[in-house]
This record gives C-alpha cells, sequence and structure tokens, in this order.
C-alpha cells in the first residue's frame, strides 16, 4: 500500500514526507548540554590556528620583503659598484669609472687639459661608447688631436681579463670610429692593467694618469737603455710625444701593449723621415737592435728599399705609365708576391692567400703625408687600392688592415710601391725589391733607404736583404 | 527589584528578536539564555544538516548534542562574518567527519544498516511509513552534497539563497543540485 502512494508521489509530497520525517526524528538535546562547560578563550581554540596562519603569512611577507631588498640592493650596489676603469690620455688624461654595464659612474680629469676636456661635460650614467665619443670630440675641439700626429692611450683596468680585453677592444673601436669621423689619424696605444700600488706612487708622484704611469714603467722595463731616471724626463710629455719618442729611439713597447693599425704606419713612417742616413749605416742598426726586439716580445718591422731607379722627372702628368715596385713582404704568414700601381690603382698581389673581414688601408709618403685610400677590391690573393693625389716618381707605403692569412690572427700588412715618374716611358720598368717584416707591436729597428741612382746602392741592397732576414720578430 | 524584574523580562524581549548573530555573541560571552534561544532558533537546522551527513538518526542525535556543546565552548573564537549558520556547519561537519573515522575503527557501516531489517528500529521514531520511506530514500540514494541542499530546503525550511550562503556554494549550484537530487528521489520512488 505504502508502495502505491510513493510511485504518485511528486515532488511537494516527497518535501512534505522528508519534513514531516525530520520532525519525527529531531531530538531535544538541550538539556543534556552542559553549560557548565566552561567556555574556552579566544586565544585558545581558533585563534592559534589563525594566528599561526598569520605568523605565517607575516613571515613571508617578511621573507619576501627581505629577498626584495636583497636583490634590489644587490642589482643597486652592482649598478653603483665600479667594474672597470677606463683611461685616455692624450695630454688630456681622463679616467672614466664604468660599472658592469659599462655606464659612467665618474668621469674624472687627470691633468689640468682633462679638466678643460670634461667642462660642462655631465658624463655619469651616460653610456661608455657615448662618452668615448664624447671626449674624443672634445679633444678635436679643443685642439688636442689634429691633422697632424696623434696618439692616445686606452688604459683598461679590470680584475677579469676578458673583460678587460673587450671592454679595451670596444673603447679602441670606438676611439677609431670617431676618428674616422672626425677624419683623423692616431696611434693608439691600448694596454690592460692591474691595480698595482707602486704604480699608482709612481701616478701620484708625476702626477700622471695611472695608465701613463704604467705604460711608462713597462716602457721602461722592457728597454735596457732606459731607467726609472727617464721617467721624469718622459712623464710630462704627451701621448704624441712619447709616440716620437719610442719611435725615434725605437724602443719597445710593453708587451702588454698593443699599437692598434695606424701606429704601425706611424712609427714606420716617422721612421723613414728621421732615418735619412746611408744604407750600410741601417743595415748594422738592424743587426743590432734585432735580438733585442726578439727579447722585447715585440714587433720588428724592417724595410729596405735598396736600389730604385728613379728616372728624371719631368712633367706633371700622370699618365698610365706604370711603375712597377716588387715587394716581398713577409708578415708573419703573409707574403706579397708584387705591388703594382697605375692610375691612382694599387695592386697588391699576395704570394700567400690571405683573408678579408673589414679591410683598411691607408697610405703614406716619405714625409708621413697621408693621401686619401680606399680598398676597392679584394680576393684570396688580391686586393686593389685606389689612392688619390700621389706625385710621379715618389715611393710611397701602404698599410692593410683587417687581413689575416688564410688560418690564423688578423694582422696588418705593409708593402711599399713607386709611382711612375711622370712624362717619361722610361718608368716602366722600375723595380724595386723590398722585405718588410712585421708584427703586432712595435718597430724595434727600421730602416729605410731613399737610395741614391748609383751603383754601390745595388751591391748595399744585398746587405740590407741578409740583414732583414735575421730581422725576425716574435710576439 | 522590580527594575531588575523588567530588566530580565526586557532582555527576555529581547532575545527573540536577535538574530543568531547577536545571539551568538552573546553565547560568547557565556548568557545561556541566548544559548537557549541559538538552540530553538537553528536545533531543526542543523539535525538536518547532521542527519544528511551522518545518515543514521541515533548518530546525529548524539553528534547534535555534541555540535551545540561545541558551540557554546568555542563561541567566543566566532568571528563575525554575518553567517553563524556557516561557522556552525563547520563544527558539525568536522564532528561528523570525526564520527566517521571512529566508525572506521569499529566497523563499517554501510547504508544497508539503515535500509535493512533493522530500518524500522533505526526509524522508529518516525510514524508515517512514507514518510520514513522517502527519509530512508533520500539518505541512500542522493550524494552528500544533495542530501545537504535537500534536506535543509525541505526539512529546515532554509530558502536556496541561505543555503547556498551558508555552505558557500553560488545560489545556482544550490538550486540545480536541489533540482536534480529531487528529479533523482522522483525517480526511484516511483521505480520502488
Amino acid at each position: 500500500m505504502a508502495l502505491d502512494k510513493h510511485k504518485q508521489l511528486n515532488r511537494k509530497q516527497i518535501e512534505a514526507c522528508l519534513k514531516s520525517a525530520t520532525d519525527d526524528l529531531i531530538p531535544n538535546v538541550l538539556d543534556r548540554i552542559d553549560l557548565s562547560t566552561s567556555q574556552i578563550g579566544e586565544t585558545s581554540v581558533s585563534k592559534p590556528v589563525f594566528l599561526k596562519r598569520q605568523r605565517v603569512i607575516a613571515g613571508l611577507i617578511a621573507a619576501c620583503f627581505c629577498m626584495i631588498m636583497l636583490a634590489g640592493g644587490t642589482y643597486s650596489y652592482q649598478n653603483s659598484r665600479v667594474d672597470s676603469v677606463i683611461g685616455i690620455d692624450v695630454n688630456p688624461s681622463v679616467e672614466l669609472s664604468v660599472n658592469k654595464k659599462n655606464r659612467v659612474l665618474k668621469a674624472e680629469a687627470v691633468n689640468q687639459d682633462g679638466m678643460t676636456i670634461l667642462k660642462d661635460m655631465d658624463m655619469e650614467g651616460v653610456d661608455l661608447n657615448v662618452a668615448v665619443n664624447a671626449i674624443i670630440g672634445s679633444m678635436v675641439t679643443h685642439g688636442f688631436l689634429d691633422d697632424l700626429d696623434n696618439a692616445i692611450l686606452v688604459t683598461v683596468s679590470n680584475d677579469s681579463i676578458k673583460k678587460a680585453s673587450n671592454l679595451r677592444s670596444a673603447v679602441v673601436t670606438d676611439i677609431r670610429t670617431t676618428l674616422e669621423e672626425k677624419r683623423l689619424k692616431a696611434v693608439v696605444y691600448d694596454q690592460q692593467v692591474i691595480e698595482e700600488d707602486d704604480v699608482k706612487q709612481l701616478a701620484q708622484e708625476y702626477n700622471i694618469s695611472y695608465g701613463k704611469a704604467y705604460f711608462l714603467k713597462e716602457l721602461i722595463a722592457q728597454n735596457s737603455s732606459l731607467s726609472m731616471e727617464d721617467m721624469e724626463e718622459l712623464a710630462p710629455l704627451t701621448m704624441e710625444e712619447i709616440a716620437k719618442v719610442i719611435t725615434e729611439r725605437s724602443y719597445a713597447v710593453g708587451a702588454k701593449t698593443k699599437v692598434s693599425e695606424e701606429t704601425l704606419e706611424e712609427t714606420r713612417t716617422s721612421i723613414q723621415t728621421t732615418e735619412e742616413s746611408t744604407t750600410k749605416k741601417e743595415t748594422e742598426s738592424v743587426t743590432e737592435t734585432t735580438p733585442e726586439s726578439t727579447s722585447a716580445e715585440t714587433q720588428s718591422q724592417v724595410h729596405t728599399e735598396p736600389s730604385s731607379t728613379q728616372p728624371p722627372a719631368t712633367s706633371g702628368e700622370t699618365t698610365a705609365a706604370a711603375t712597377t715596385s716588387e715587394d716581398v713582404v713577409s708578415s708573419e704568414k703573409i707574403k706579397i708576391d708584387y705591388v703594382d700601381y697605375e692610375n691612382g690603382i694599387v695592386m697588391v698581389h699576395f704570394k700567400t692567400r690571405v683573408k678579408w673581414k673589414n679591410p683598411t688601408v691607408s697610405v703614406k709618403d716619405g714625409d708621413n703625408n697621408t693621401y686619401s685610400s680606399k680598398i676597392e677590391d679584394t680576393d684570396s690573393d688580391y686586393c686593389e687600392i685606389s689612392v688619390t693625389g700621389l706625385e710621379g716618381g715618389r715611393e710611397y707605403t701602404f698599410v692593410l688592415g683587417g687581413i689575416s692569412p688564410k688560418s690564423g690572427k688578423q694582422t696588418t700588412v705593409k708593402g711599399v710601391f713607386e709611382t711612375p715618374v711622370i712624362g717619361n716611358g722610361e718608368a716602366d720598368d722600375t723595380e724595386t725589391e723590398e722585405t718588410t717584416e712585421q708584427e703586432v707591436t712595435k718597430p724595434s729597428e727600421t730602416t729605410t733607404t731613399k737610395a741614391p741612382e748609383t751603383d754601390t746602392t745595388v751591391a748595399e741592397k744585398k746587405n740590407t736583404e741578409s740583414a732583414n732576414q735575421e730581422g725576425h720578430s716574435v710576439q | 527589584m522590580l527594575f531588575m524584574g523588567l530588566m530580565s523580562f526586557g532582555g527576555a524581549e529581547d532575545y527573540s528578536l536577535l538574530s543568531d548573530e547577536a545571539l551568538l555573541k552573546k553565547v560568547a560571552e557565556g548568557d545561556q539564555e541566548a544559548f537557549q534561544r541559538l538552540y530553538q532558533n537553528t536545533d531543526r537546522t542543523m539535525y538536518s544538516f547532521i542527519l544528511s551527513i551522518i545518515k543514521h538518526p541515533q548518530d546525529a542525535e548524539e553528534i547534535l548534542q555534541e555540535v551545540y556543546l561545541k558551540i557554546w565552548t568555542s563561541a567566543k573564537s566566532y568571528k563575525s562574518q554575518g553567517k553563524p549558520l556557516a561557522w556552525m556547519f563547520t563544527i558539525a561537519r568536522n564532528l561528523c567527519y570525526m564520527k566517521f573515522r571512529e566508525q572506521k575503527h569499529d566497523s563499517d557501516i554501510t547504508l544497508e544498516d539503515l535500509s535493512g531489517t533493522e530500518t524500522g528500529e533505526v526509524c522508529s521514531e518516525i510514524e508515517m511509513a512514507a514518510d520514513k520511506m522517502v527519509l530512508l530514500a533520500a539518505l541512500s540514494i542522493l550524494k552528500e552534497e544533495e542530501r545537504e541542499i535537500v534536506l535543509l530546503h525541505t526539512s529546515a525550511g532554509m530558502k536556496h539563497r541561505e543555503i547556498a550562503a551558508s555552505l558557500k556554494i553560488p545560489l545556482a549550484t544550490a538550486l540545480s543540485r536541489y533540482n536534480r537530487a529531487m528529479k533523482k528521489l522522483e525517480n526511484y520512488l516511483r521505480e520502488e
């Protein structure tokens, strides 16, 4: 019967049944509850749970805060900490302290000229390359860098050798770019240093920058003919003057110092102008200095031009009359087969295979005048340089940069060529043989001969050649 | 004396008007009268809720007693959030689960215990056979979450909105669960 009823149950009825059933069941337990049981204080039951949670949350917040503070602190510490110091010396000496991100924290003038350079410049927070650009620009504006011989010393001080070397190349590149923009040439010496107390003392004593002190100390250490007493003489000189002294007296630059491309050219050309002596003398000096250069681990650069048949110079027309200068240049591995000059185009043929990367070229004459030159074409055994403004019947030197042997480091290659004497076909068969040996740093002794057209020259040439072969270089 | 009498009379008057929330606050201060009032207000709801979980009327009775004792002792820990029932439900649910754990240790009580031969004894309090059948059906075929809603609505007379708030579920969920449960129950009872 009950089942029949159920079958007809609708929702309302079900609800009613449930209500009624529960009504019947609900007990009255109120009397059974012992209200004499003491109530638990707020703190003893659920508050501890809440408090515990609160404590955990507070702890977490504190931990997060600490982490943020620590991270933020470390970050700002890292950013405000001096990571490297870059010194730039021309005559004005400037030191830039940069942080890890290569942002300038401080720009300091080391001497009076430096103050002039940095006047009205706010370098703080500026990117290093921007700062370097501005400083070089300011040096040009103030006339410290001009069309004549320039020398810049870049000193990078960082605990990490790798970082220092990266920074060093970055700064040198920046300087070069800026110089190129200003159409200036300069010898750039760059060195990476570590802080030494005695060098610091030296710098203080002579009131020069740390970089310059280090450079001079290394210079003195590398050259037995120099002593610390010479420091007095060298310290007040500008970098340009120091560079001149180095090239004139053929000092070896410290092994830690690099001289960039222009240097080779500068040093070489300055030697060309200064040493106008007889071939014999030069030969002697080459043999003398070869051991020194080897020990000094620097570059030796020997250039002799024993014979050159100079036809009589006549008119000013630069015709296609070609002069062949046969250069045998032995760089570390790159050998120049011969060099041709024709109508403002220098064609260099290599004996060995070469690679190119951002090739550069510069052409100078014996008086150290630079000529506008450009690499027109490069190949694995050949390159073409266009030069303008050359006079006929003169000898010129070119330096190729961004060149490397098929397997090996990038280097520079130097060669000599002669322009034909204008208006006279006799010039056609002019031949010269030259040997140039070069490495990266500094010429220990260079000999250049503007040989007169005499028979003796031919004999002397042989001497020179033999001397040159001895004059090898070691990096 | 008269003043005191008036005061106490006035207080009694107040209690009937007070909300569960206010009563609970008074309970927290040790007010036994407030507690009694709270009991009267909520015993049906609490019993329905406990029964929906524990499914056994006798156990439910036991737990009901424990729950109110707990409410009395722990009233001070109640943080006023406008949902005194939700707090009370939490206490009830925890005690029910504790009971389950105890029972698990003793022996496993299954649905058969309720619907078997002893059913008559179990629900002897229910006068009408139909009521008993429907209740037992509800307790046996519905899921816990459905039982809670069904019993709270039908037996305790709570509105769906109140149920949703007390169980901390969305109103739509409460409604759909209720409808689903009732349909299930209808179908079941039709088949019986």
